[in-house]
């Protein structure tokens, strides 16, 4: 998909926003959603391109197998919380989005934590 | 699946329309019939962003989560 249909599908949902933002408010909102959930889709679809070449990759240089699909799982939370905390900004509730975020940044986290361990464990292997 | 424009105009006259029949209803004094109209054309718009979010999350999921 080239990139000029996504522009104008953008611009197209940016007019009819505007209009509908004054007459009925809570339409116009979830208009915005479905824009923003079907050009997430259209980044998805790209996003799969990139990843069976770096699985090919990764498959080629060794790399362990569970740390990819941790990474990959990683930018799957990101992408999700992302999505998520800029709907609850969309809708005014600066709060939620914030905790959305929190939420995300803590499950990175628990899932890095098998990654962290690897490297300490390498690391003192190399300590004499 | 794809960026379909008719979809968004769907959805936009759905709401001008929700909007248009609620002012009439209210201006004739049948306050409660224009609250069923915006409630009506609410849940419709919903219906069809829930459907999409469901497909947004299964195929995130599909991308990234399969184990």
């Amino acid at each position: 998909m080239t990139i000029l249909p996504i522009v104008l599908f953008a611009v197209v949902g940016a007019f009819l926003i505007m209009v509908l933002r004054e007459i009925a408010p809570q339409v116009a909102f979830l208009l915005s959603l479905v824009i923003a959930v079907l050009l997430f889709i259209v980044a998805l679809h790209q996003v799969t391109g990139v990843l069976a070449p770096l699985e090919k990759l990764a498959a080629s240089a060794n790399v362990n197998l569970v740390f990819f699909s941790t990474v990959l799982k990683i930018i799957g939370i990101a992408y999700v919380v992302e999505f998520g905390a800029q709907i609850a900004r969309d809708a005014g509730v600066g709060s939620i989005a914030s905790k959305v975020e929190l939420v995300g940044k803590l499950l990175i986290i628990l899932l890095a934590l098998p990654i962290v361990n690897a490297v300490i464990d390498a690391v003192t292997h190399l300590l004499p | 699946m794809g960026l379909d424009l008719q979809l968004l105009f769907q959805i936009a006259v759905i709401g001008i329309a929700a909007a248009i029949l609620g002012t009439l209803l209210k201006q004739s004094g049948r306050d409660e019939i224009a609250t069923m109209v915006t409630i009506t054309s609410l849940l419709l718009v919903t219906a069809v962003v829930v459907t999409h979010i469901s497909s947004l999350f299964s195929q995130i999921r599909a991308v990234f989560f399969t184990q």
